[in-house]
């Protein structure tokens, strides 16, 4: 396998081990591993250092670092490349995934699975989401052991920003559009008080997550509602 | 037993796909509770503890060094609770013993990413003094500690639910109660997060018209 072959595989691995300390900044070192390991203990040094990005554009630091020393453009220029691309890879990556691609999916899958069929709804997701990831990947990789230091440049061009400004929207009419369908599925067997009891404790949910308590998180409230429904739910035999 | 030891093995694959191998969204909740339901032979029920996790995860932003729910183990244990059971009476409880289990997967997160910070600098030295090997040696203990997490939540997931859901301790209006109140509370969770998401400008007019298209298909 060639060494940027073997750097990409690496990628799927790089949030190993996370940690508080340097985030992501040893996986990015393991990454670099095929392309600078040979390569003074300097480079290793530098490599493990803090780092956190979005992990699926991580690569494009991995390319562009292991470019940028390959190129002897000495330690400065490498902290600089490596301390700039921190935010942007982060804010690319949250919005184009986390905020686009991912809801986009999640709303066709869970359409899909409440009008057609559960399992079409997940292959649906899986595929369509991958098909976005990987090749988002080795892209990102390649761009940066291309251009060096000069990858900030990729990041501004023309197709990346357009489609930053065409996810955003995708993920709105994408989770809207699956909301209703996937409260009519999971409502069909309920009759009409309890699909009204539905309705209103959704409303609770988005109050209490919007307004009264917003850092209370999904979780946290599904298992507040879960205690006082099974407590109920006992009570009331 | 060979059913539990297969949901065993894809709990930990979802564990760790959530954060450290991959992140190839297998342990999205849609795609973890129909698998499940898969190798429990009642793909709807997966599909149904699927989606329900999937609206929960909806309101997840997994920036920075944020912690989340492991929702994909959760809908993985809610299933062995919702297999077999009519939807109406075992979706509520199922759903709640998986939020109990994500909980529990989320500490674990936490957990894991202390111990790694705790080897980090353990070996800061040699680390600075540019040692491959370090580097290899930290980030595979640091996997290692995360196969564990996943297996182990998966495995405290299975056992919680293969106990619950051979006992039986709400009576019908019970279980239609809790079903009403989960059912309720992802779709809450699920809008408040898209809202959120969306922020206070054209998202948010984006997601309102695709809640009125999903309305208009509903009523049509």
């Amino acid at each position: 396998m060639s060494r940027l072959g073997s750097a990409f595989l690496r990628t799927f691995l790089i949030q190993g081990s996370f940690n508080y300390d340097r985030m992501i900044g040893v996986g990015l070192a393991h990454s670099m591993e095929p392309l600078v390991g040979d390569m003074d203990k300097g480079v290793a040094a530098r490599s493990a250092q803090f780092f956190n990005a979005h992990p699926y554009m991580a690569g494009v630091a991995v390319g562009a670092l292991a470019r940028a020393e390959r190129d002897g453009v000495g330690e400065k220029h490498v902290i600089a490349l490596r301390n700039a691309l921190v935010g942007a890879l982060g804010s690319v990556g949250d919005r184009l995934f986390w905020a686009g691609v991912l809801p986009i999916a999640a709303g066709i899958g869970l359409s899909l699975a409440a009008r057609v069929d559960p399992t079409l709804g997940a292959v649906a997701f899986f595929v369509l989401y991958n098909l976005m990831h990987i090749p988002l990947r080795w892209w990102g990789l390649r761009a940066g052991w291309e251009n060096g230091l000069r990858v900030a440049g990729v990041l501004t061009r023309h197709r990346i920003q357009r489609s930053l400004r065409v996810v955003g929207p995708l993920a709105g009419v994408s989770t809207g559009v699956a909301l209703p369908l996937v409260a009519e599925w999971l409502t069909a067997d309920l009759v009409r008080a309890e699909t009204i009891g539905v309705a209103v404790i959704a409303a609770v949910a988005i109050i209490v997550s919007r307004w009264i308590a917003p850092s209370l998180g999904g979780v946290r409230f599904g298992l507040l509602a879960a205690g006082l429904a099974l407590s109920a739910g006992v009570v009331w035999a | 037993m060979m059913t539990l030891a297969a949901l065993w093995v894809w709990g930990t694959v979802v564990g760790l796909d959530l954060i450290s191998v991959g992140q190839f969204m297998l342990g999205r909740p849609l795609v973890a509770g129909v698998v499940a339901g898969a190798i429990l032979g009642d793909p709807m029920a997966g599909g149904m503890v699927g989606t329900i996790f999937e609206l929960f995860a909806l309101d997840v932003l997994p920036v920075g060094a944020v912690r989340y729910p492991d929702y994909g183990v959760g809908a993985v244990a809610a299933t062995v609770v919702a297999a077999d059971a009519p939807p109406l009476l075992g979706l509520g409880l199922a759903v709640a013993v998986g939020l109990v289990i994500a909980y529990l997967g989320e500490m674990g997160i936490e957990r894991v990413r202390s111990l790694n910070s705790r080897d980090l600098r353990q070996v800061e030295e040699r680390l600075d003094a540019g040692d491959w090997g370090v580097i290899a040696g930290v980030h595979r203990r640091g996997l290692s500690r995360d196969f564990v997490r996943a297996a182990l939540v998966a495995l405290s997931g299975l056992t919680a639910a293969t106990l619950i859901a051979s006992r039986s301790f709400l009576s019908v209006r019970g279980a239609v109660l809790v079903t009403v109140v989960m059912v309720g509370a992802a779709i809450g969770t699920a809008a408040s997060g898209a809202m959120r998401l969306g922020g206070r400008g054209l998202g948010l007019k984006w997601f309102v018209l695709g809640l009125l298209a999903g309305l208009a298909v509903v009523l049509v």
